[in-house]
């Protein structure tokens, strides 16, 4: 079976670097980083990931813009997108449902564990 | 020179002979000439001002007594503003009273002539008039005092409102800085977090063959990063928004419910729990997890309060009651049925060291702690004061006279006006709302 792919979109070095090196050591996921928001389209479109893991606070255009840029483009509209965030805690995060702007949404810091389960989940395996 | 109009005197006295000399004594006078109408008694004279209004009144004081003392009272203060001239003995001291009362003038009755008697009473006229004159100045000067002292009092109004207003609105700043800084601090520190965790999965994952010492430095270090987390997001809760879901709710149940979650605590720490929860208490608007939270903080102060002296007794009272609120002074005031408005009030009271009086204020300042350090951010009372703001009620803290604290939760208002805003259970977030930390908080 190939291997997930995961485009990380976040303007944290260590975050991008950190996730997806445990992750790519847990199991299959082929994982590509992305430090600035407005590159991540461009990513997306040669990378053609399965998931994005999208950052939502970032200095050059925010996750939930790219999040809307997404969703307009024809070509990525399709994949699913977790927000990562350092914005909000746990518990404000649990209490939105886990849920911003229809997608899942997850706060910092989260371990691999969790991050894979929401992932399977996404991906539905 | 022109004469002046013949002035109108009044002549008052019972005995004809007398009336008929003065009359002749005055009608000799001219310039001013004065027309002089005979009263009988003190009597006609009181219905006679009714439709009259002399110039001056002549009063022969024929019999000096009480009764003719308070009639000539009468006079005066129907009309006050008409000099009178009184007609004494000759060696009548008491003509002295008379001028206490307010009578100008008085001339003895056997020592009169025309001119006298005309002059004296000229005089009296005009006396009068400058003290009329003089009333009317001071009357309107006293009301231009009291206008002055309501303007007074408007002001000093205006300027306590404006002061409250000032304080509130410097209180919203500092709240909302607060807020700001809270959100940009969590953001800053989450990362880093987010780092140390990455970093520690991929340690564990990758060192299999760890000695206990790498054990217990990772666990210690997970242990690390869990604590500065749940740091972090009770600051983001102290920041969190100002308005929240509120539904009727009793409130007896949910201070049971929290108490029951605090039962191994208590039972761990020997904790005697007494409770006293009157069942008439008003249903209230409310939200339940909120004031669970509340509950619970104050639940665990007075837990800590108490464990180091090896146990206690944690008292939890609720009832009806009518309470005086000061909001300047931030103080309540509980008062007898019929005065105050109705309330009701959750006091939680512990036995242990009390708190210290200079600190009584500050405790309930955002930061402030006087746990040990590791116990408490200092936010849980000022958090549960926050919680009980938004319910439109407040939170006291006050030493008992017995020992020990005392919290008193105050819910003024069963229904209060909460808007049911709340972004977190809103499925249609807008984009300014998660753009910005500080957009997150708010």
């Amino acid at each position: 079976m190939a291997k997930s792919k995961i485009l990380i979109v976040d303007d944290e070095e260590g975050v991008m670097t950190l996730l997806k090196l445990s992750l790519e050591e847990v199991g299959d996921y082929e994982v590509r980083v992305e430090g600035e928001g407005r590159k991540a389209l461009d990513s997306a479109r040669w990378f053609k990931p399965d998931v994005i893991l999208l950052d939502v606070i970032m200095p050059d255009i925010s996750g939930t813009e790219v999040a809307v840029q997404l969703k307009e483009d024809e070509e990525l509209k399709d994949i699913p997108i977790i927000f990562l965030t350092a914005a909000v805690s746990k518990q404000q995060a649990d209490e939105r449902g886990g849920i911003l702007n229809d997608h899942p949404l997850i706060a910092k810091p989260v371990g691999v564990e969790e991050l894979i389960d929401k992932l399977s989940e996404v991906l539905g395996s | 020179m022109a004469r002046s109009a013949a002035k109108k005197i009044l002549l008052v006295t019972s005995d004809s002979g007398a009336a008929e000399k003065y009359t002749s004594c005055l009608g000799s006078v001219r310039d001013p000439a004065m027309a002089v109408e005979h009263m009988p008694d003190l009597k006609s004279v009181v219905e006679r001002l009714d439709d009259h209004e002399p110039d001056a009144i002549l009063l022969d004081t024929g019999i000096e007594n009480e009764t003719n003392l308070a009639d000539i009272a009468r006079i005066l203060s129907q009309g006050g503003h008409i000099p009178i001239v009184a007609l004494v003995p000759s060696d009548d001291h008491a003509a002295l009273n008379l001028l206490e009362l307010g009578v100008q003038d008085y001339v003895a009755r056997d020592d009169i002539t025309g001119p006298r008697l005309a002059g004296i009473i000229s005089k009296a006229i005009v006396r009068r008039r400058h003290e009329n004159k003089l009333h009317q100045e001071a009357a309107q000067l006293r009301e231009q005092e009291e206008e002055l002292r309501d303007s007074l009092g408007r002001l000093e109004r205006a300027h306590t409102e404006l002061k409250m207003s000032q304080n509130s609105m410097a209180d919203a700043e500092r709240s909302e800085a607060i807020a700001r800084l809270t959100a940009g601090v969590a953001h800053e520190v989450k990362n880093p977090l987010q780092i140390m965790r990455s970093g520690m999965d991929l340690i564990k994952m990758q060192l299999k063959d760890r000695t206990r010492t790498m054990n217990v430095a990772i666990e210690q270090m997970e242990e690390a990063i869990n604590r500065a987390n749940a740091i972090i997001m009770e600051l983001l809760d102290f920041a969190r928004p100002r308005e929240l879901e509120a539904t009727v709710q009793e409130l007896n149940p949910i201070i049971e419910k929290s108490l029951l979650l605090m039962k191994n605590e208590l039972a761990k720490n020997h904790i005697k729990l007494v409770t006293q929860f009157d069942a008439h208490v008003a249903p209230l608007r409310l939200n339940k997890t909120k004031i669970g939270q509340a509950l619970i903080n104050l639940f665990i102060n007075a837990v800590h309060a108490m464990r180091n002296q090896g146990g206690g007794e944690l008292t939890v009272i609720s009832r009806m009651t009518q309470v005086e609120v000061n909001d300047r002074t931030r103080q309540f005031e509980e008062v007898e049925e019929g005065r105050g408005e109705s309330a009701v009030i959750v006091q939680i009271m512990d036995t242990g060291p009390g708190i210290n009086e200079a600190l009584l204020q500050k405790v309930l300042e955002p930061f402030f702690s006087t746990k040990s350090e590791g116990e408490g951010t200092g936010l849980g009372l000022s958090v549960t004061r926050k919680i009980m703001q938004l319910h439109g009620g407040d939170l006291y803290i006050a030493n008992r006279e017995t020992g020990g604290a005392m919290v008193t939760l105050l819910f003024r208002d069963f229904y209060p006006d909460l808007s049911v805003v709340d972004v977190y259970s809103d499925s249609e977030i807008s984009e300014d709302t998660v753009k910005l930390p500080v957009a997150v908080v708010e």
